[in-house]
Order: C-alpha cells, then sequence, then structure tokens
C-alpha cells in the first residue's frame, strides 16, 4: 500500500499501521464481529473465522459496531460481489469462490468493511475432542467406545490446508439407534452417547456438501483397554 | 519615476509576494486499510509535491478506506485538518463505487481540528476499467485516476 510522498500527515500514517492484519474486525477499526460459539469456547469467540466461507455454507455475524456519538447505529450488511458473497439479513452465505469486500452500512454511510474469502470444499474430516480442546488429527475410520460413555465428535470442511467457515446443513445418521446424538456445542458437533450393552456395534455418518465421513463404534466393558 | 508607475510596481509586487507567500489551499488523499492478499489497494503518486499525479489500482469487489486532508494557508490563518465541505464523485459508478465513510472511530485524541469529524469515503472497485475519482474540499479538488482489474481468479 503506498501513499502519496506529500500527502501524509503523521496522524494519518498512524492509522494505516494501527489497522493492519486484524482479522476479527473491520478495515475501518470500528467493528469487532463474533460468530456463534459453544458457550465457554474462548478461542472460537476470539478467532473471528476460522477459515473461508465455504461455497455453499451460510454464516452468521454479529457485527458489534463502536461509533463515537451513536449508542448502537443501525447496520446493514453489503456485498461488494453478491455472485461471490450473498446477505441474508446478519448471516453471508458464500457462492462463488472467490474474494469480496462486505460493507457494513448505516443508510448511505458506510461504518466499517471486511474482505471474506470464499472457497470450494475440498474435503471433509470428523473429528474429536480431548480434554475440550478439538484433536485436530481425523479420527480413525473404526473407534471402540466404552459402554455408556459420551464424547464430542465434530467436522471440519477443507478447502486446501484451510478450515472453512460455515453453517453447511450437515446431515448426522446413525446405524444403531442404541447409540445417541446429542446437539449440543457448535453447530458442527453433536455429543455421541454409547449404549450401555457392551458388544453392540454402530456407525455414525456425517454428511455435509456432497462429502460424507463415517466411523464404526464398538462397544467394550470400561476398564477395558479401548 | 512618476506617482502612477510607483503604484503599478508595488501592487505588482505585493501581488507577487501574496503567490509567493503560500496563499493556497490543498487537498491530500491518502489510504487507511489493507487490500487481501488476492486483490489489489495501491496509491501511488507519479507527479510532484507542486502537481499531485494519483493512481489507485483497485481489484473487482475490493474496498478501500480513503481518508482527505486539506490545508489551506493565508496572511491570517491557517488550516490543516479534516476536508471541509467534502464532496466526492466518480465519472463512472460501473468502474468503482465512492460511498461515504465514517472515520470517528479512528481519531486520536487531541489531533486534528476539534468539532471537525475526519473525513473519508470507501471507494469499491466494480467491473475491470478505468475511472477518475474526483474529490472536493473548501477552495481546493484532487484528481485520482482508477484502474480496476479483475481479482485474482480462484478456480
Amino acid at each position: 500500500m503506498t501513499t502519496p510522498p506529500n500527502a501524509a500527515p503523521l496522524r494519518c500514517l498512524v492509522f494505516v499501521f494501527g489497522v493492519g492484519g486484524c482479522s476479527a474486525a473491520g478495515q475501518l477499526d470500528q467493528t469487532p464481529l463474533v460468530r456463534p460459539c459453544a458457550v465457554g469456547d474462548t478461542a472460537c469467540a476470539a478467532a473471528g473465522l476460522p477459515g473461508p466461507l465455504a461455497v455453499g455454507a451460510r454464516q452468521v455475524l454479529a457485527a458489534l459496531i463502536d461509533v463515537d456519538g451513536s449508542l448502537a447505529p443501525r447496520r446493514r450488511y453489503v456485498s461488494a460481489d453478491e455472485e461471490v458473497i450473498g446477505v441474508e439479513g446478519p448471516a453471508l452465505v458464500g457462492k462463488y469462490p472467490g474474494t469480496a469486500a462486505v460493507l457494513i452500512e448505516d443508510g448511505d454511510v458506510v461504518l466499517d468493511f471486511f474482505h471474506v474469502d470464499v472457497e470450494a470444499a475440498e474435503a471433509m474430516t470428523l473429528h474429536r475432542r480431548i480434554a475440550g480442546q478439538v484433536d485436530p488429527s481425523p479420527m480413525p475410520p473404526a473407534f471402540d467406545v466404552f459402554a455408556g460413555e459420551e464424547f464430542p465428535l465434530l467436522f471440519s470442511i477443507w478447502g486446501g490446508a484451510a478450515d472453512l467457515s460455515g453453517d453447511v446443513g450437515d446431515d448426522w445418521t446413525v446405524s444403531d439407534e442404541r447409540f445417541e446424538l446429542l446437539q449440543r456445542g457448535t453447530p458442527r458437533e453433536r455429543v455421541l452417547r454409547a449404549p450401555d450393552e457392551v458388544g453392540a456395534e454402530g456407525t455414525v455418518t456425517v454428511t455435509a456438501l456432497g462429502f460424507s465421513e463415517s466411523i464404526a463404534l464398538h462397544v467394550v466393558a470400561a476398564g477395558s483397554a479401548p | 519615476m512618476n506617482r502612477l508607475a510607483l503604484f503599478v510596481l508595488t501592487a505588482g509586487v505585493g501581488a507577487a509576494l501574496v503567490v509567493v507567500a503560500g496563499c493556497s489551499s490543498e487537498v491530500r488523499v491518502t489510504v487507511l486499510t489493507e487490500a487481501p492478499p488476492t486483490g489489489h489497494a495501491e496509491l501511488v503518486d507519479h507527479g510532484n509535491d507542486d502537481e499531485p499525479d494519483l493512481h489507485l489500482a483497485l481489484s473487482h469487489a475490493v474496498a478501500v478506506g480513503l481518508e482527505c486532508c486539506e490545508s489551506e494557508y493565508t496572511f491570517d490563518a491557517s488550516y490543516n485538518g479534516a476536508c471541509r465541505d467534502f464532496s466526492f464523485g466518480v465519472d463512472d459508478e460501473g468502474v468503482a463505487t465512492a460511498l461515504e465513510a465514517n472515520l470517528d472511530a479512528l481519531a486520536l485524541p487531541g489531533a486534528g481540528v476539534p468539532g471537525i469529524s475526519r473525513t473519508g469515503l470507501v471507494l469499491l472497485g466494480g467491473e475491470a476499467g478505468n475511472t477518475v475519482l474526483r474529490v472536493e474540499a473548501r477552495g481546493a479538488s484532487i484528481e485520482v485516476r482508477v484502474d480496476v482489474d479483475e481479482a485474482d481468479a480462484v478456480p
């Protein structure tokens, strides 16, 4: 970024450095952006969007406007390219791979803006949480669980090395109804509860954006090595 | 030298002093924001201190925040701050769209002129092409040539 050599009072330059590289705020530095996160998931809350918006995904963003002279101004998202990013009220919708600015406007005045990447999904992986943290390693295709054990499962959608963002309209199924799937945590997360019957077997499958991942589950007695 | 000639000479020298002393006003435009990695928002001055020649390279669907500052020097007053009587326009709104921006949150304590908000605009790249952004303040204006290209395509 270059500024004209004769046109840069010190106070203007300060802002160029001050607003750079803040992924969780608008570029005019007036808008922290927050996505819905599970209660207590502070890492999620602090990270803004973890990656580009997936094509076909919908992401609600709460724009917390901080403007001098107004407690809570009106705000409306406006996409710079509706073919790349659509706007549905508080949500952004990924439509086509690319990059577009999203303006936050109060009437005809721009309060802030940010750029959003949209990328096509290339892969899906299933993960579990260990001690509250997401295990980045994909789950193995087969998995032993203790009788009555509960543990969270979640999936990621990938575009290259980027963990793509957005609600992708996922569908979870389990082959044996004795295994229960509870909708808790983040939108992409389920809590699996294994039955008490040792030896029970089932398969959990999640489908989204044309991708499907499954894990086969086998219930073992508590105290046995899984 | 008769009185008339002396009067003409004195008036001429006085007028020249007015020009040399810098009874002038100037509008400056600076970039406040960063472009995304796949796009451009680069303002370059190909001119000089006396005659700026501003070119802004901007990508399609990329927005850039621009601040307008104005300086004016007269015999009895000087001003250096936000653009007064701020207005702007783009010749071809299909190529770029200029929107009023609220910059109040960027104001530094003690900076600028009390009671006068900072002035700026957001320029949005449209279809690929060339146009001119015209920024005006009280008694002065500046042109920025805007070249919009397609953002890097992602297959």
